[in-house]
């Protein structure tokens, strides 16, 4: 199934009408789920109308560790099979990724501050999420500091994988640091049972997130393509459009 | 061969040792400031404080060290030369983490004895200080390896190295300073001691593998 995809042309193919369909896909869920939430969704009795953070924060950190899990998948791709689109994909996954992990620390953070009264606490899932944002930050550094693309590639892989070997241990290490310093005094909102009527929008919400995760990594890769095409064009085609547009 | 590898690691890191003593003065110098801007009084005061203390200055200025641990070597072709000789990479990367931890880190560890006075820490949590720093020697060192051969081929990116192993050395750093609070009272069969020698071990497989997948990735032209 790799080897069916790792065709650039076939690649291309699927992205043509896929592309399209997750965003407008990501665009109406967005709408709806939004709608759900913010107005028609009822207000917790325990945590009154910040419940409603929950549906943009859950879904943000969900899809930021669905991407770097992508990511790792990708880099192992990469590493063994050495798909340049499988790279395509890595490097295209870390923005957006990392863009997630911000959004779901910022909303987590002003969801803390009404609930918990405060907007940062040494939580072990906080803090890993902060962990796994430095993560990204040196990933996508390493795509930016080696020049030559190929061995950027083969690097960023390695790392992406060291990295996720590590975020399992470093998540581990964080809730017992956490769990031996401070006793657990957060009541843990959106425990087990959640009721349909919080449950249906925050589904609909991860299933946009997720829609738009696929529509940004993409479009990124077919912007990608688009430019090393450009590049491999003999100059005189500039010349030849000229004279076609004039 | 690997035999010949040490001994070259060694000689040449011997005769240049300008590096492992700024960092030990860097280190002497982060302690220092640590308890100016902290007081050293409220550092006296409190055990897990200077004990974390020592165990981030170790750390710290390990990373500032490795710069030196592949650049040199990859810019002059010697690693490229090492491959067309048949020498693994696996060697390589053995070597220049013994070396590294007996040249760079070691030292680093065998100061906490003059340092631990100024922050006022008792010999035992001290002694707790370098067990602990012991058991997880391997750990920093395969980490640190492997951010070096990953970056080898880049200058000057001292601070990204230091962002890439950070976050690896996290759980080391927890159950590092965790097992040395212990030590006083439990030694070395404490539950953190033998956490913190299976996180080293770990580091030391995925660190010496990365960083002969780093060493393999960097070879060849440009």
């Amino acid at each position: 199934m790799i080897t069916r995809f790792a065709n650039p042309q076939r690649f291309l193919g699927l992205a043509k009408w896929l592309t399209p369909t997750l965003g407008i896909l990501a665009a109406i869920c967005l709408c709806l789920g939004l709608y759900m939430s913010l107005i028609s969704s009822p207000p917790d009795t325990e945590h009154g109308h910040t419940v409603r953070i929950m549906y943009v924060h859950v879904p943000a950190a969900w899809t930021a560790m669905a991407a770097y899990t992508g990511i790792a998948i990708a880099s192992l791709i990469s590493f063994v099979w050495r798909h340049p689109l499988a790279d395509m994909a890595a490097r295209n996954l870390a923005l957006p990724g990392a863009a997630m992990t911000a959004l779901s620390l910022a909303t987590g953070a002003l969801w803390g501050k009404p609930d918990w009264g405060t907007y940062w606490q040494w939580d072990g899932r906080m803090t890993s999420v902060l962990i796994l944002l430095f993560i990204y930050i040196g990933y996508m550094a390493v795509w930016r500091v080696v020049q030559d693309r190929r061995r950027a590639a083969r690097l960023a892989a390695i790392l992406a994988m060291v990295g996720w070997i590590n975020i399992p241990i470093i998540k581990f290490s964080v809730d017992w640091w956490n769990s031996l310093h401070q006793p657990a005094t957060i009541s843990s909102p959106g425990a087990p049972g959640l009721a349909a009527e919080f449950l249906t929008p925050l589904l609909i919400m991860t299933f946009a997130y997720s829609c738009l995760l696929g529509w940004l990594v993409l479009r990124g890769m077919l912007a990608e393509i688009a430019v090393q095409r450009a590049k491999r064009k003999p100059k005189a085609a500039t010349t030849t459009r000229m004279e076609v547009m004039g | 061969m690997i035999r010949t590898l040490l001994q070259r690691e060694l000689k040449l890191a011997t005769r240049q040792l300008g590096g492992p003593s700024l960092s030990l003065a860097f280190m002497a110098l982060f302690v220092l400031l640590c308890g100016l801007a902290l007081g050293g009084d409220s550092l006296a005061s409190r055990v897990d404080l200077g004990v974390g203390l020592l165990w981030l200055a170790v750390t710290l200025s390990t990373l500032l060290g490795l710069d030196s641990l592949y650049q040199v070597d990859q810019e002059k072709g010697v690693l490229g030369q090492l491959y067309l000789a048949g020498v693994s990479g696996g060697s390589i990367a053995i070597a220049k983490m013994c070396v590294f931890a007996l040249v760079y880190i070691l030292p680093l560890i065998a100061i906490i004895p003059l340092l631990a006075p100024l922050i006022g820490l008792d010999s035992k949590p001290m002694l707790g200080v370098v067990f602990s720093l012991l058991v997880g020697l391997p750990g920093l060192a395969a980490y640190a390896s492997f951010t070096a051969a990953l970056l080898s081929a880049q200058r000057g990116n001292g601070v990204l190295g230091v962002i890439l192993t950070a976050p690896l050395l996290i759980p080391l750093l927890i159950f590092g300073i965790e097992a040395a609070l212990v030590w006083p009272e439990v030694g070395l069969g404490a539950m953190q001691f033998r956490i913190l020698a299976g996180l080293s071990l770990i580091a030391l497989a995925v660190g010496g593998l990365g960083s002969i997948a780093a060493i393999a990735a960097n070879r060849g032209p440009r």
